[in-house]
């Protein structure tokens, strides 16, 4: 069983046998780190909406990744998110045996223990302290669109989706920018897993790493959300050190790889529909609007759930232990919920959608988020309107708890460009 | 339970919701624009934030700690009259509550 050909990078064994009480018309073979024809270069997105074919049942059983359910559609997804006595975050990545290994705070805690450490996590990065940061976040969108406008072309994840937020998220949380590269190698072990370390080891070096800056910090507070989380306070006394760790580890983690690939998608279909550039440009006042509607469909993140006790969900049974995946990708492409799903229209009447996910859980940094990815728009899309994927080149995207764009080579005419005055 | 919303550029929205909801429910199921309630109602996320007009701001159950951390990190600046709407349940006392929305939520 355990021989190379047989183990995936996560350790688990490739498949797990059906459980009895698993309907044969339930199973279906889906693995999240390798959506079908993902790596054949399938785009991401249209890889999940697999799972909405015809003939699909709204609720699945994978024999992959340790052997878990996947609730497919936007309402069974919404109602477990807001469960969470049913449907525990104890273990929230699939292999369950991976999830085990990872105790970042407060994504892997319940409530009512969970809404303490929310609130210091709120404190550090919520939207008030993002209202303060609007303008380093447009600066720092300007200054790299600026650098590279003249040169005609770039690789658009290495070149701005990956050191735009970086610097946003480094400068929030008082780390040196330098260290950026080493700490994305690290998130992406954690979430695209290559097989060279256990996900004990990945949390292990990002605790390492954060440590001497967490006890700097404890003797002596900054401005930064670092100092605001290791010197908060839960149900009336100081976090603990182990505490400390796993709320620092997870806002540096979860920072190091959502808006770099969200931002990718968002390039790669912005260079391969003008039309919606167009609107973009002609009218900026979309730019919210839009920014929500690109968020609904290209979501990338697919976080599980431990099923707490045995339950009846929509006639199937789900034993205690079992593990459910909620993908946030597929929420936002049920045609239940949203008419004609796989279109872009940056006119759609979308009160919500679920890309940040729903429940105690939704994500803190979602106010970080959406002021990124409108500067981002706004600074790109005014000095390079015009641009396309290098003739030739092919766009990968990769599965995993979070999904990827491996690399995005854009080119422009640098006469297009435009040098705009802020 | 009559609900009124009076939204950042003065609409006013009024709606009939059954006892037990929650302002906030009222909102979301009711088209209201101006709230996000992005959390469906835990506290979590500090989008439901709403200012209570009087006499209705006094008849509310006291803040509880963890949402008055959270009214601390509303987008909107916080008023001795903010609170979370998903934590405003309607009862016969609140009949007619009226609520000013913020002009952000995110």
């Amino acid at each position: 069983m355990s021989s190379e050909h047989t183990v995936s990078a996560t350790g688990e064994s490739l498949l797990t046998a059906q459980p009895a009480h698993v309907p044969d018309d339930r199973v279906l073979d889906f693995d999240i780190y390798n959506p079908p024809g993902v790596d054949e270069g399938a785009p991401l997105q249209e890889a999940w909406k697999s799972l909405h074919k015809p003939g699909v049942p709204d609720i699945v059983w994978t024999p992959r990744n340790g052997g878990h359910w996947i609730f497919t559609r936007y309402d069974s997804i919404g109602k477990a998110f807001l469960d969470p006595e049913n449907f525990s975050s104890k273990v929230m990545f699939v292999p369950r045996s991976w999830g085990e290994q990872y105790k970042f705070i407060p994504v892997t805690t319940d409530p009512p223990d969970h809404t303490a450490f929310r609130a210091v996590v709120n404190a550090a990065i919520g939207p008030r302290v993002m209202a303060r940061l609007q303008s380093d976040v447009e600066e720092a969108a300007v200054s790299l669109v600026e650098r590279l406008a003249p040169k005609g072309h770039c690789n658009f994840v290495k070149d701005f989706a990956e050191p735009f937020p970086f610097r946003i998220l480094l400068r929030l949380l008082g780390l040196p920018l330098d260290d950026a590269p080493q700490l994305k190698k690290l998130a992406d072990q954690i979430t695209r897993p290559d097989g060279s370390m256990t996900l004990a080891q990945a949390c292990q070096n990002f605790y390492d790493y954060l440590t001497p800056f967490i006890e700097a910090r404890m003797a002596k507070a900054g401005d930064d959300a670092i100092s605001k989380m290791v010197n908060g306070q839960v149900s009336g006394r100081p976090v603990t050190m182990q505490e400390a760790q796993n709320m620092c580890a997870l806002v540096l983690f979860a920072g190091l790889d959502t808006v770099v690939n969200f931002s990718s998608f968002t390039i790669q279909f912005l260079a391969e529909n003008p039309q919606h550039r167009k609107e973009l440009l002609d009218h900026p006042e979309l730019i919210p609007t839009a920014r929500e509607e690109l968020l609904r469909r290209f979501s990338v993140a697919s976080v599980a759930r431990y099923v707490n006790r045995d339950l009846v969900i929509e006639g199937i049974a789900l034993k205690e232990g079992e593990m459910v995946l909620l993908p946030s990708v597929l929420p936002g492409l049920d045609e239940r919920k949203y008419e004609n799903p796989m279109a872009v229209d940056f006119h759609r009447d979308l009160q919500s959608h679920m890309t940040f996910g729903y429940g105690p859980h939704v994500c803190a940094g979602a106010a970080l988020a959406r002021r990124e990815v409108d500067a981002f728009l706004k600074a790109w899309l005014t000095r390079i309107p015009e641009f396309q994927i290098a003739p030739g080149a092919k766009v990968k995207h990769h599965g995993g708890i979070v999904g990827a764009v491996e690399e995005v080579p854009l080119i422009w005419d640098p006469a297009t460009t435009k040098t705009i005055r802020h | 339970m009559k609900v009124v919303f009076i939204s950042s550029d003065n609409t006013r929205t009024e709606l009939d919701v059954p006892a037990g909801t929650t302002v906030m429910q009222a909102a979301t199921g009711g088209g209201v624009r101006g709230i996000a309630a992005d959390c469906g109602g835990c506290a979590s996320c500090a989008t439901c934030h709403v200012y209570v007009q009087a006499p209705y701001i006094d008849r509310l159950p006291p803040i509880s700690t963890h949402e008055d951390a959270m009214l601390d990190n509303t987008v909107s600046e916080r008023r001795s009259n903010s609170r979370l709407s998903c934590q405003i349940e309607l009862t016969q006392a609140l009949d007619g509550i009226t609520v000013d929305l913020p002009k952000e939520q995110h």
